[in-house]
């Protein structure tokens, strides 16, 4: 019986590996290989479409992709460092221990970079609600997120969570992290002769297979077979690991570090010294384990959480040790970098593996024929619209539209005493300086992508820029998640083609910059694919005096619309709560008008003449001032007349819109500014008029309250 | 006079830099001092234990942080009448070693909950409350799992310092977040130099933040040690 199982490895890549070393590799090398050949760790389907289409330049760009995160640069001396990951297969089959690691995981890559870990955002992606299984997921995804977020005392400040059919057996879990930098600190290496020294959490049998796992479809058996492949989180470990690494950074003692993550022990050493252009020599029998008889192999690609491997002098080993020691965190020399481009393993004093570095680093890109779907929605969308109350307040008890308020109180979104602005906004608010902030937010526009992928992309970069723009932000960078289909089904590929074309437009046409990214495939499972769901992370820099929050301030203030509405209602939620998902032209991103209006509502927003800003998304204008006036609890009265018909006006997504409160006596200005028009007031009663064309609402706010603030 | 107020570290403690943040913007000169240094603790003027999940919460929250040297030290500088204030996980590792009466358990909702919420300030006699007015309503943040108090045998009402309720000060059911025993959110040991709150004063010590009723608890303590 073969020691190993090669998971990764189509026979024609296995031939290319043999003939490029010239001999068979042994089963430990077989091993290694294999995880740095999976899709998860390599990106060898993705790679190709990435390098064409993004974009990481720009003035404010520190480090791009390629590191363990993107950093940049939004004030003089501040430098902030984040990124995104996905956490979704373990989340399918092990709910609560996906997420927590995928916290931990995405929290050690911020701590790679020499970042000091501040927020946590996470957009979550679930099945139909009146599915047992979705239930399975959403308790234990956000269990997992509370437990081990709030125990490390990193705020998870923000984010989404949307619901669909097609992720009834696959979920999203996408984690972004972001983290002040003081002095950077590489993930590569480029120093022969260095002490690599592995802390945190023994390396047991967990998460072996992680990566393997994360780069097949699932199945019904993985759902329970894999469970194994599911790593253990242990939160305290993490907490005093960040702790001590802080110091470590604060003292100047590492010249490299990186977490280990997917594909372990092995990856991180190839990726640390591979892309520095050193070698390394691993001691495994020196590698703190969990359990008795590990083979090397699963020393090697154990997936164990709450580990990382610093690279050090031997000079400074010493208070590396020592500052260690003093937080009771475990760890060993496991090896020194070597000259050579090679990564040799020796185990009980024989040499067990002897590769170049090269075969491990660098995996050939591997392309697939792509297949565009066919176009199988109708544009010419014909219906007779129900009551505009009823509709309303369908809409606002939609789980994808109501109050997250029952998911993000059970996260501690206030340790370390940033949060300007809290979760249920636009976007979140850190405080950074006592004049600087950062605005963070996570979109994706799936529903649109569901029909349309490229508009789809392009319209999840629009709305994560308009969030920022709404709290008073200057966009400035994003990092994405794709998360899509088997790369060897055509349409899922072509699919994810169109994801990053769009994604790549969008960031170019925004002058936002793509500074780095995680993309998951294979999100399929028995009963379908998933809808290619696009994730964009955008940080803004904010000014702490000018920021907005959408709530409505002030009675007798009056309501300005900013941005033009079209027909567009196709993926909009309008059309799902009819049961017609699927039809109509989904909103086009304008690139020009988003620019434009995003720059006319900062300019009032810095001006001091607006008091509220809400952006229009999902729901349409009726929706944003809905949730305005509940946020505010203040009556609105609002008459509007369109050429569209009233329900469309009122429900139709269209991009580059924003609502403002504006002071009577700003007014003009604002209007001049913007080139928006008047919709109404607010007022002193406590009812919501809403009347367009011969459409009207009117009710109480507290029967809309009552619909929006659903828990459950 | 300078006041030094010293803050433990255990493992897993994640509130101390706030803690620190609030005793120096409130005017006293902080010190954060890890577990293992708890000699240092004797240096200091008062004690504020902060939030987070000592050793991850692991059997009780705060069961395990009580059981060790830096808490009996900060045990013994209370019986000879250090004030010490325990703030949400402080407050769990009050009562888990004894320094107050009662226990904490799970919210009644079985859920963590963060949320700002009102509070009113029950007594304003003490070392920790005397620049609020008695009968006040203030507004903080709380952030916890296990934070619903339940008293011992023939527990004395006099200790109620804080209490939940709603904006205009009634003490109501509805205002209460975990289903703690009468709306408690803090109490003071019957020498008066211990108090214990679930709420967290430094997440409320700026108005950009979203409010600083909570500095005022550092800065009535230091007032207190200096007079």
């Amino acid at each position: 019986m073969r020691e190993y199982i090669v998971r990764n490895l189509t026979d024609d890549e296995k031939s290319k590996i043999i003939k490029k070393l010239g001999r068979n590799p042994n089963d430990v090398e077989w091993a290694m290989i294999d995880v740095m050949w999976s899709e998860h760790v390599s990106y060898k389907s993705s790679r190709s479409f990435i390098r064409r289409f993004l974009r990481s330049s720009g003035r404010h760009v520190v480090v791009g992709p390629g590191q363990d995160a993107g950093i940049i640069r939004i004030a003089d001396d501040i430098y902030i460092a984040f990124k995104i990951e996905s956490h979704n297969h373990p989340s399918a089959v092990d709910p609560y221990g996906g997420s927590s690691t995928g916290i931990g995981g995405i929290v050690r890559d911020i701590l790679s970079m020499g970042a000091q870990p501040i927020a946590l955002l996470d957009s979550l992606h679930f099945g139909d609600l009146d599915k047992r299984r979705t239930w399975f997921h959403i308790l234990g995804v956000v269990k997992g997120i509370s437990d081990y977020g709030n125990r490390i005392g990193v705020p998870t400040v923000g984010g989404e969570t949307k619901f669909s059919s097609c992720y009834n057996e696959n979920p999203l879990v996408n984690v972004a992290c972001i983290g002040i930098v003081n002095r950077i600190v590489p993930s590569v290496l480029n120093k022969p002769d260095s002490a690599l020294v592995l802390y945190g959490n023994r390396t047991g049998r967990d998460g072996i297979h992680g990566v393997s796992f994360a780069s097949e479809t699932l199945d019904e058996e993985s759902i329970e077979e894999d469970r194994s492949a599911v790593q253990i989180g242990d939160p305290l470990t993490e907490k005093l690991l960040i702790d001590a690494s802080l110091e470590i950074f604060s003292r100047g003692l590492a010249y490299a570090l990186k977490d280990l993550g997917g594909g372990g022990l092995t990856c991180a050493v190839s990726e640390m010294v591979g892309k520095g252009g050193v070698g390394a020599v691993i001691e495994l029998d020196r590698v703190p384990l969990r359990e008795e008889n590990m083979r090397p192999y699963e020393i090697l690609i154990s997936e164990s959480q709450e580990r990382m491997l610093l690279a050090t002098s031997y000079d400074s080993l010493e208070e590396v040790i020592s500052i260690l020691n003093k937080y009771d965190i475990q760890w060993a020399v496991i090896g020194r970098s070597i000259p050579e481009r090679k990564i040799i393993v020796k185990y009980k004093g024989k040499k067990i593996v002897d590769l170049p570095v090269e075969i491990l680093v660098n995996v050939p890109i591997q392309r697939h024929p792509t297949k565009p779907r066919t176009k199988d929605f109708h544009k010419d969308l014909k219906f007779e619209p129900p009551s505009l109350e009823e509709s309303l307040v369908k809409v606002l008890r939609n789980p994808n539209v109501s109050s997250k308020e029952w998911i993000y109180e059970q996260y501690d979104y206030e340790v370390q005493t940033r949060t300007i602005i809290k979760p249920g906004a636009d976007a979140t608010v850190l405080k950074i300086t006592s004049k600087v902030g950062v605005a963070a937010t996570l979109d994706s526009c799936a529903d649109y992508a569901s029909i349309d992928p490229y508009e789809g992309a392009k319209g999840a970069v629009a709305e994560a820029y308009r969030n920022i723009t709404a709290v008073g932000g200057e966009p400035l960078a994003i990092v994405d998640n794709i998360n899509a289909g088997d790369p060897n089904n055509p349409i899922s590929y072509w699919e994810f083609r169109e994801t990053v074309r769009g994604l790549g437009n969008a960031a170019r046409a925004f002058s936002v910059p793509v500074v780095g990214g995680n993309v998951s495939l294979y999100n399929e499972s028995p009963s379908g694919k998933i809808w290619p769901t696009l994730v964009v992370c955008m940080l803004g820099k904010v000014n702490i005096k000018h920021i907005m929050t959408p709530s409505l301030k002030k009675t007798n203030s009056i309501l300005v619309l900013v941005g033009d509405t079209y027909n567009e209602l196709g993926g909009s939620e309008y059309l799902k709560i009819l049961g017609l998902h699927g039809y109509g032209s989904v909103p086009r991103v304008r690139y020009k008008k988003e620019k434009t209006n995003s720059k006319n509502v900062l300019r009032c927003i810095r001006k001091g003449m607006v008091l509220s800003v809400h952006d229009v998304s999902d729901g349409g204008i009726i929706t944003a001032v809905a949730e305005m006036a509940i946020m505010g609890k203040k009556g609105i009265e609002v008459e509007i007349r369109s050429n569209l018909r009233g329900d469309i006006f009122a429900f139709s997504e269209s991009h580059a819109r924003y609502i403002l409160e504006v002071p009577e006596e700003h007014v003009e200005d604002v209007l001049k500014i913007t080139r928006g028009i008047v919709i109404g007031r607010t007022s002193s009663s406590s009812s919501f008029y809403f009347e367009v064309n011969d459409f009207c609402v009117d009710l109480p706010i507290r029967r809309l309250e009552e619909a929006y603030a659903i828990r459950w | 006079m300078v006041v030094i107020i010293g803050i433990p570290v255990y493992p897993g403690t994640n509130c101390d830099v706030d803690v620190y943040k609030a005793v120096k913007l409130a005017g006293a000169s902080p010190k954060r001092i890890w577990y293992k240094d708890y000699k240092e603790m004797r240096k200091v003027d008062a004690i504020v234990i902060p939030g987070g999940f000592s050793y991850a919460d692991y059997i009780r929250a705060g069961a395990i942080a009580a059981r060790t040297k830096m808490t009996e030290t900060i045990k013994e500088l209370a019986e000879d009448g250090m004030p010490v204030l325990g703030i949400c996980n402080g407050f769990q590792v009050l009562v888990e070693s004894g320094m107050l009466p009662g226990a904490l358990t799970v919210n009644k909702s079985a859920r963590f909950i963060c949320r700002w919420v009102y509070l009113k300030v029950a007594r304003n006699d003490t070392p920790f409350t005397q620049l609020y007015d008695e009968g006040e309503v203030i507004r903080m943040p709380i952030a916890h799992m296990e934070g619903r108090y339940i008293p011992s045998r023939g527990f004395n009402k006099r200790l109620i310092v804080l209490q939940y309720a709603d904006s205009c000060g009634n003490v109501t059911e509805d205002a209460n977040p975990n289903g703690s025993y009468m709306n408690i959110a803090g109490i003071i040991s019957a020498r008066e130099n211990v108090l214990g709150l679930m709420p967290h004063p430094e997440r409320a010590s700026e108005d950009s933040l979203g409010g600083s009723d909570g500095l005022r608890m550092f800065k009535s303590l230091i007032e207190y040690l200096r007079r």
